[in-house]
């Protein structure tokens, strides 16, 4: 240790010296960070600036001012995207929370096995998209598909039904997806906060006389709410930003073509990278819009 | 131990019901031989199991390579991730400084950035630099997506570590850094174990970037090559379904090796902001 009169600010001194260490050790994570997503931010905001095509992608292209957002928001698909995002967020995100809400009350209390439904139940979310977007397809294939088959015999279904490429079904098909795959994410974050509801309470509303549906009305659902909300909001985000599951699924097709897929579609197969890149610039704004607020709420 | 009510039965046995059949459809079919595959009604069980797609897909379609691939990208992200996390994690975590957090606040907010939107910007930016094409662009980009995350569930975790240990250890005079390698990283095996885990699956499992940035065959990941077999061989469902177990698989078992550390780094910070 340094005599104490050394320094004539001996406490600055070492709060200067943390300060320098924090960033010393922050310094990797950030530039790799920020390194990857700001650079494509800036990148993305030139582009939509610019007219670029197959031909200019990567180099030097004419300035075209606001055309490019223009073109964007009047272009009718565009807004029929936006429609089907929102629709398919609502839809997918209240039943992924709804179902694992239904889960994580089946699972909290201990009974025999409680182990191995938590587990089964948690293998939708971490498996790859890829390869369970692919089983679905092939469960629901419209001839040789077992559900086609299963729902033929117990006479649900007349014929063969394209669950992947018919209005609305397939609407209703990446939605009960999204559901399947994202409920053990709620189950898990609601889980979580039931095993922290403390046990007085339930002790209290027994000795009340209250019921399971009085208990769960009363007491577990107050405590859950806060956290519902901020699984539904914290999912519906992300839902309004995902790329894969969709376009695994449909590629898009039959009414499920949410704005990441038109995004896409504008930049790879219409070449028109300054429209999609306008698409993108419109939707980080919205989603940064309404994900600012939820930041500043529940960061600690 | 009691039994479940009647009601949670009803929940439990549905679910288990329409988690299990998928998983237990792909490993199915991957074992039938083709005309059992197409057969109707659909046999529920291999009359003739077989592993004919396994080794189709393993040693005439690439996944040998794919499988080695997907291994070098997710286990160097992994190393990565855990050397550059841990440090940054501390400083969030221990340390005082200006900007703590707005940077805690700027790292959250990278996890609203559509993927899509970074899609066609590290196109350019990786084909400038020569990665495009390359397993290291992939462990490039996959860093930047795990990092927030892998730096939150550190930070909570090392949050938690009671403080005497470090102030103990620094009276006997071990500076900072050393307080770090020497008390907090051997306390935090657990969290480390969590969060390698973690970015081990993003890494493994990501389709997009992989879908985009990859062109030649023998750099595909199992994401690109599985894709790339689906839509080159689209009713060979036998080779699709065997291939996706072998993707499938090693995630699934790491899962149930880890699952308790996983789960606890992931949902130890959302319990306590609620």
């Amino acid at each position: 240790m340094r005599p104490a009169g050394a320094d004539p600010h001996p406490a600055e001194a070492l709060r200067r010296a943390e300060e320098r260490l924090a960033w010393a050790l922050l310094a990797l994570p950030l530039v790799s960070v920020v390194g990857v997503v700001a650079f494509p931010l800036v990148y993305n905001l030139w582009t939509s600036l610019h007219e670029v095509r197959l031909g200019t992608l990567g180099g030097p292209a004419p300035f075209a001012g606001l055309a490019n957002y223009v073109r964007a928001v009047t272009e009718p698909e565009l807004w029929r995207a936006v429609a089907v995002t929102v629709a398919y967020a609502l839809a997918g995100v209240a039943l992924s929370v709804g179902l694992g809400l239904a889960a994580a009350l089946a699972v909290n209390r201990p009974f025999r096995g409680r182990g191995v439904f938590r587990a089964l139940f948690l293998f939708p979310y971490v498996a790859p998209a890829v390869s369970v977007a692919f089983v679905w397809r092939w469960l629901l294939d419209p001839v040789y598909g077992a559900v086609n088959w299963a729902l033929q015999r117990a006479g649900a279904v007349e014929g063969p039904v394209a669950w992947l490429s018919t209005e609305p079904l397939a609407f209703a098909t990446v939605v009960a997806f999204e559901g399947w795959r994202y409920f053990p994410f709620a189950m898990l974050f609601v889980l979580a906060r039931l095993q922290a509801v403390p046990p007085e309470l339930y002790e209290a509303a027994r000795v009340d006389g209250a019921g399971p549906w009085q208990r769960f009305r009363h007491v577990t659902w107050p405590e859950l709410r806060g956290m519902l909300a901020l699984v539904f909001a914290v999912r519906f985000l992300w839902t309004v930003n995902k790329f894969d599951d969709v376009f695994l699924l449909t590629g898009g097709a039959a009414g499920t073509r949410i704005v990441p897929l038109w995004i896409y579609d504008t930049a790879f197969r219409l070449h028109d990278f300054g429209t999609a890149a306008a698409g993108s610039a419109l939707l980080l704004a919205l989603l940064l819009g309404a994900g600012i607020p939820l930041c500043r709420r529940w960061l600690p | 131990m009691r039994r479940p009510a009647l009601g949670t039965a009803a929940v439990l046995a549905l679910l288990t019901a329409a988690v299990a059949l998928p998983f237990y459809w792909m490993a199915l079919s991957s074992t039938k031989t083709f005309s059992e595959l197409f057969a109707l009604p659909p046999r529920l069980w291999p009359r003739y199991p077989t592993l004919v797609a396994y080794r189709d897909v393993l040693f005439t379609q690439g996944f040998l390579r794919y499988l080695a691939n997907s291994l070098v990208v997710a286990g160097t992200t992994v190393a990565l991730d855990l050397a550059i996390a841990a440090p940054g994690a501390y400083a969030l975590a221990r340390l005082r400084f200006r900007g703590r957090r707005w940077t805690s606040m700027v790292l959250g907010l990278i996890y609203l950035v559509p993927p899509i939107l970074l899609v066609v910007p590290l196109f350019v930016l990786l084909t400038r630099l020569g990665l495009r094409d390359s397993l290291a662009g992939l462990v490039v980009a996959y860093l930047a997506q795990t990092l927030p995350v892998s730096l939150y569930m550190l930070a909570n975790y090392f949050r938690a570590l009671p403080p005497e240990l470090e102030e103990a250890a620094r009276v006997d005079g071990c500076s900072r850094a050393g307080v770090l390698v020497r008390v907090v990283l051997p306390l935090s095996a657990p969290a480390l174990t969590g969060v390698g885990v973690y970015t081990f699956l993003i890494a493994w499992n990501e389709f997009l970037l992989a879908y985009i940035l990859l062109d030649s065959p023998e750099r595909f990941t199992l994401a690109k090559g599985l894709y790339h077999l689906f839509s080159s061989y689209h009713t060979a469902w036998d080779r699709v379904m065997a291939a996706s177990v072998l993707m499938t698989a090693p995630v699934l078992a790491l899962f149930l090796v880890f699952q308790r550390r996983l789960v606890a780094g992931l949902t130890a910070g959302g319990v306590k902001g609620a």
